[in-house]
C-alpha cells in the first residue's frame, strides 16, 4: 500500500491513541523518517503501522 | 575512465546476513511491545507469523541504513580488495526481503573481477553471465 500524508498521520494519531504516548520529533537522517516518542521510542513509520495491526488485531480478538 | 557497475544479491554475496538478522526477530519484536504496551494488554496480544515476517522486513530494510550492518556487509568485501579501484557504490534493500550490492568495477578490470567472483562464490560463470544477470 502507498504511504500518503494523510495514512502517515493517521497512524501516528492511532499509536498515540494506543499508547499515550506523545510525539516529540521527526526526523530524516538516511533514507527513513524517524519518530522519536516521549516514552524513548525511536520508531519508523512502518514499526508504527505494524505496531498499530497487532494491537489493533488484539482488541478484536476475543 | 569507463566502469561497469554491477549489483550482486546480499544472499549470494553474505547468505548468513538473513539468518543474522532473522534468528533473534520474534524475541526483538516482543521486546519492543513490551516497551510499548502496557502488561494487561500485552498478555493478549498474540504475535502471528505474518507479523514476525513483517517484523524482519522492516528491521532488514532498516539495517540496510545502519552503519555497524554496513560495515559486516562491507568486511565481507576482501575479495575484491585486490582491485583497489573497484567500489562498493551503495548496500541497499529492495523492498522485497533482499538487500543488495552495487559495485563499480573499471573497464581494465572487468576480467580480473570475473576471476574473483567466481573464486569467492564458487561458481563459474562468464564476464556475460555476469554483467547480463545484473541489468
Amino acid at each position: 500500500m502507498k504511504r500518503t500524508k494523510e495514512s502517515v498521520e493517521e497512524n501516528l494519531k492511532e499509536f498515540m491513541a494506543f499508547t499515550g504516548n506523545q510525539l516529540l520529533y521527526a526526523a530524516k537522517p538516511g533514507y527513513n523518517t524517524i519518530y522519536c516518542f516521549d516514552s524513548g521510542q525511536v520508531l519508523t513509520i512502518r514499526e508504527i503501522a505494524l505496531f498499530n495491526r497487532i494491537y489493533f488485531n488484539m482488541k478484536n480478538s476475543k | 575512465m569507463v566502469k561497469r557497475y554491477i549489483t550482486i544479491p546480499i544472499e549470494v554475496h553474505y547468505p548468513e546476513l538473513y539468518e543474522l538478522i532473522s534468528s533473534d526477530a520474534e524475541e526483538d519484536l516482543k521486546e519492543l511491545l513490551a516497551g510499548i504496551y502496557d502488561e494487561e494488554e500485552l498478555k493478549k496480544i498474540k504475535i502471528k507469523q505474518e507479523d514476525i515476517w513483517d517484523y524482519i522486513d522492516i528491521e532488514m530494510s532498516n539495517y540496510a541504513e545502519d552503519e555497524y550492518y554496513k560495515e559486516i556487509i562491507a568486511s565481507k568485501f576482501k575479495p575484491y580488495k585486490k582491485l583497489k579501484d573497484t567500489k562498493i557504490l551503495s548496500i541497499d534493500y529492495n523492498g522485497d526481503d533482499e538487500y543488495v550490492l552495487t559495485l563499480a568495477v573499471l573497464e581494465k578490470d572487468v576480467q580480473k573481477f570475473v576471476e574473483l567472483y567466481n573464486k569467492f562464490y564458487k561458481t563459474d560463470k562468464t564476464l556475460e553471465d555476469i554483467f547480463n544477470e545484473i541489468q
